[in-house]
């Protein structure tokens, strides 16, 4: 529920593509949505009036009817934005209320768009408010969590991955494989039901590092859940994560089966990527997105045969960049929150083969003639595990290799 | 496990993982279908609103500001009111679109914008130089009450200070207020048109000959389409707000010289002389009258407020009233063109004629469309004004009287509610954006993509849908969905 006039609910609907499989039905025998994006937008829709005179009995109002609306739905989270938390309505008395009253969970979350930098602020807020709604939660209903019967030593989280063009689809089977049981991603086509079980498991993997690692720290202070940071992109880094994961929990039985998934994956996809390693060797590229991506990318980079020229990141902080220096060469240029310009300096400069970057940026670079590739949301994902590693080749090849870019520069 | 499938592959393709082979899984909420309340289904009776066909009111007013020359719009609020803005225009258009911003933190949201307008736009002139900066507020510096005009007193002081006097003949000011709650896109557009006219546009005293025409949302193709059509006619003209060639740009070679700036746009010195204009036209009455109206009452150029030329009767109109303006005959091409999109209708009029369509999108777009599709012979049945609308609801009445049909009227509703009447009554057709894609798979009618925002098909920008040869276009679309969809094979071809 977007607490907010039209527009702030409007552009979140349905536009990254974080997939889910959980659906409404449309008609009778008609499950919503060909796509698995989120298939309606709720939003108080705030007018002039609301803003003058308060928009908080508006919110109720509309929470409980999205509730009568959606009797299947398991719980709520409600999003302050800008103008509803400028003029102080108080949401967490609205969820609180609403709750209360149809007996389902519902999350306030303070997310007014001028609280932090970036969105990595948002991604911060949310992970520390959440703990802490969670943990309150929990205390009040008790049966949502495990029981002790339930629990079994190897049960972990994944912190941070968003399914993002299902990137779990070739990522869960690995952990799966190894002996672990998945009781939540946070949040990656995630139930709240999954959510409340965060603190029951024995181990929390953490992939992307910036946005979610605040909520795997919060739970080995409470909770004394240790972290396994990892990169699930690329064939060094996901063998990596398999054999930390195996070591932390120092079977030797775990370790034997890992090595056997790396060598059958690696089998597996190793005769598609020495074609397109062929093909992509010695190209060069840069790579602008989210801060964990690029310090994980360099090295899928180089697994290609690729060489990084350029790094920039728009809500990296220092730790990033520190890991973003001890992976690339010297000399290679690296920009922090770079601006167009800034962006453009850098393709003179640096004269890419290919610029990995998101929908804004990739239409400006492609008139530079440099060909572009949609880090974001993918052009056609997964790429993250073993197996989503020849999408992204494939991807990588496709913009790299396609005809237009040598007719565009042949002389007319 | 929806895994499982992908893992069987012994070995993976070149081609890797292909949708195909993800077949990922759906699983219901419910292990059945609850319908919605029915007292809760009109978007008059709720506080909620779900899935609305209107987008914030700063958009609009961006997206007028994107069809002029060298300019930038500096968005006065947070960084998401820029980066979303500048997503729907990347994926309508699959073109650049720079838009700076004032980027907002907790500072800003206690004293105010002042310092974040008044650094910003100093760094935006001395790096870019852009001919016009269009200040666009949001809700928050609307509701902190930023006093702008002082702001940006400031900041040409400063300038001028810093970089001597010559920097204040570089760029030229627009201020427009949009503050989303006080309406939608539609009304920011609406709101840039009449703000950039106020602010540039002059009377010299010597008038011209000059039609001009603002457009409202209309795309690059259709923008075209319009040119052309005045160019037959003959008449000097000026299309104000002009993104054919700002938001449809070649890829030429390179390098590009930086900062990338798209070749075309309307020209700043189009909007100064404006004021010794003959006519001038809104082509949207809810996204452009404002302007029109304003430079009627200031400097007395008769103003038009006319609907979308989409169809036969829209695009007369228009015609006829630029002949009676300009004093010059409609030509013989132009009724050539006429001719062909009657010859269109005259062909197809078994497939079209009591098909029963549902409408979605903007007003102007909306209540043009309705008489088109009347004028097929077409039956309207639902039709949702994504943005309330007293002059679409009036056109849209007016149509129907003329064709004598009785559809249901969502004047500013959401989608949640025309969605639950397509469902219990379907129609054959449905003329729609983008976001009516899932309700037409869901209720299997096939959904013909017009308005804003279309970002899930090719070429669409390109192709016109006004005019007479845009109306004939639209047609072929229009029958080929429903070809396509409702008719065999061999009931197709004679």
């Amino acid at each position: 529920m977007i607490h907010a006039p039209v527009g702030c609910g409007y552009y979140t609907w349905g536009t990254r593509r974080h997939l889910g499989d959980v659906y409404n039905w449309a008609a009778p025998g008609v499950l919503e949505n060909e796509a698995h994006h989120r298939r309606h937008c709720y939003t108080t829709a705030m007018t002039e009036q609301d803003i003058i005179f308060g928009g908080a009995e508006k919110l109720k109002r509309a929470l409980l009817e999205a509730f009568r609306i959606n009797p299947g739905a398991q719980g709520a989270i409600i999003y302050n934005t800008c103008s509803t938390a400028l003029i102080g309505d108080d949401i967490e008395q609205v969820a609180r209320e609403v709750s209360a009253e149809v007996g389902k969970p519902v999350f306030a979350c303070a997310s007014p768009g001028f609280c932090g930098v970036s969105q990595s602020k948002g991604h911060h807020e949310f992970n520390t408010q959440f703990y802490r709604w969670l943990l309150d939660y929990r205390k009040k209903h008790p049966e949502l969590g495990l029981k002790e019967e339930e629990k079994t030593p190897y049960d972990v989280n994944i912190i941070g991955d968003y399914n993002i063009d299902w990137d779990l689809v070739p990522v869960i089977p690995l952990f799966e494989k190894l002996g672990l049981r998945i009781i939540c991603v946070f949040t990656g086509n995630a139930r709240i039901r999954d959510l409340f079980r965060l603190p029951d498991a024995k181990l929390n993997i953490v992939h992307c590092q910036r946005s979610a690692t605040y909520i795997a720290e919060l739970l080995r202070e409470g909770y004394e859940i240790p972290l396994v940071r990892v990169s699930l992109f690329g064939m060094a880094q996901t063998a990596k994560a398999l054999r930390d994961v195996a070591a932390w929990f120092g079977e030797k039985e775990m370790m034997r089966r890992a090595e056997e998934i790396i060598e059958e994956e690696t089998a597996a996809v190793e005769p598609a990527l020495s074609w397109y390693r062929e093909r992509l060797s010695g190209k060069r590229v840069a790579i602008y997105v989210g801060a964990p991506r690029v310090w994980h990318w360099v090295k899928v980079m180089e697994e290609l045969g690729m060489e990084v020229v350029a790094c920039m990141t728009t809500f990296g902080h220092r730790e990033d960049y520190e890991k973003i220096v001890q992976r690339v060469k010297p000399g290679t240029l690296i920009i922090d929150n770079p601006n167009e310009f800034e962006i453009e300096e850098m393709i003179e400069t640096c004269r890419p083969d290919l610029f990995l970057t998101g929908l804004k940026e990739k239409y400006l670079i492609r008139k530079f003639g440099v060909p572009t590739l949609n880090s974001h949301s993918y052009e056609a994902g997964p790429y993250a595990g073993f197996r989503g590693m020849v999408n992204f080749a494939r991807d990588i090849y496709q913009a790299v290799c396609a005809p237009v870019w040598s007719l565009a520069r042949t002389e007319f | 496990m929806i895994n499982q499938i992908i893992n069987q592959v012994s070995e993976v393709p070149l081609e890797g993982i292909t949708y195909k082979k993800l077949r990922p899984g759906k699983k219901p909420l419910t292990p059945e279908y609850i319908p919605p309340p029915p007292e809760l289904v009109p978007a008059a009776k709720r506080a909620v609103c779900i899935d609305p066909s209107r987008t914030c009111m700063p958009f609009g007013a961006m997206w007028a500001t994107l069809g002029v020359h060298r300019a930038i719009p500096f968005v006065q609020g947070a960084q998401g009111c820029t980066t979303y803005v500048r997503y729907t225009f990347s994926r309508v258009f699959r073109e650049p679109a720079s838009i700076a911003s004032a980027s907002f933190h907790e500072d800003a949201a206690v004293f105010g914008g002042r310092k974040n307008l008044v650094r910003g736009i100093r760094n935006l002139v001395c790096r870019y130089k852009p001919e016009l900066i269009a200040i666009v507020t949001t809700c928050s510096s609307e509701v902190i009450g930023d006093d702008i005009q002082s702001f940006l007193a400031e900041a040409l002081e400063m300038m001028e200070e810093e970089f001597g006097p010559e920097v204040l003949d570089l760029t030229r000011f627009v201020v427009v207020h949009t503050p989303s709650f006080a309406g939608s896109h539609v009304e920011g557009y609406n709101r840039a048109a009449k703000e950039f006219l106020k602010a540039l546009s002059r009377r010299s005293g010597q008038p011209s000959e000059d039609l001009y025409f603002i457009p409202g949302f209309l795309m690059p193709g259709d923008l075209r389409e319009l040119k052309h059509l005045l160019e037959l006619m003959g008449v000097s003209f000026h299309v104000l707000f002009d993104i054919s060639d700002t938001l449809d740009c070649p890829l030429v070679g390179m390098p590009n010289r930086i900062p990338y700036y798209p070749p075309g746009g309307t020209r700043v010195e189009e909007f100064v002389r404006a004021g010794d204009a003959r006519a001038i036209f809104a082509l949207s009455p809810d996204a452009g009258a404002a302007g029109a109206k304003w430079l009627s009452r200031r400097y007395q150029v008769p103003a038009f407020v006319l609907p979308m030329p989409l169809g036969v009767g829209n695009t007369d109109r228009l015609l006829k009233t630029v002949s009676e303006i300009s004093g010059r005959p409609i030509p013989e091409a132009v009724r050539w063109e006429r001719g062909i999109l009657l010859d269109a209708m005259a062909d197809t009029l078994h497939y079209t004629m009591m098909k029963r369509v549902a409408l979605a999108g903007d007003p102007d777009f909306v209540a043009a469309a309705t008489r088109f599709v009347c004028e097929l012979g077409m039956i309207p049945t639902y039709i949702l004004v994504g943005t309330k609308s007293a002059s679409a609801a009036e056109e849209i009445w007016k149509t129907c009287e003329e064709y004598n049909c009785q559809p249901v009227l969502m004047n500013g509703s959401d989608q949640f509610e025309w969605e639950y009447a397509l469902k219990q009554d379907p129609p054959d057709l449905i003329l729609g954006h983008s976001r009516c894609v899932n309700i037409s798979r869901e209720i299997r009618v096939p959904l013909v993509r017009f308005g804003f925002p279309v970002y899930d098909r090719i070429g669409y920008q390109r192709e016109p849908i006004v005019g007479y040869r845009g109306g004939e276009r639209f047609l072929a679309r229009i029958v080929n969905a429903i070809l396509d969809h409702h008719y065999p094979d061999d009931r197709t071809h004679q």
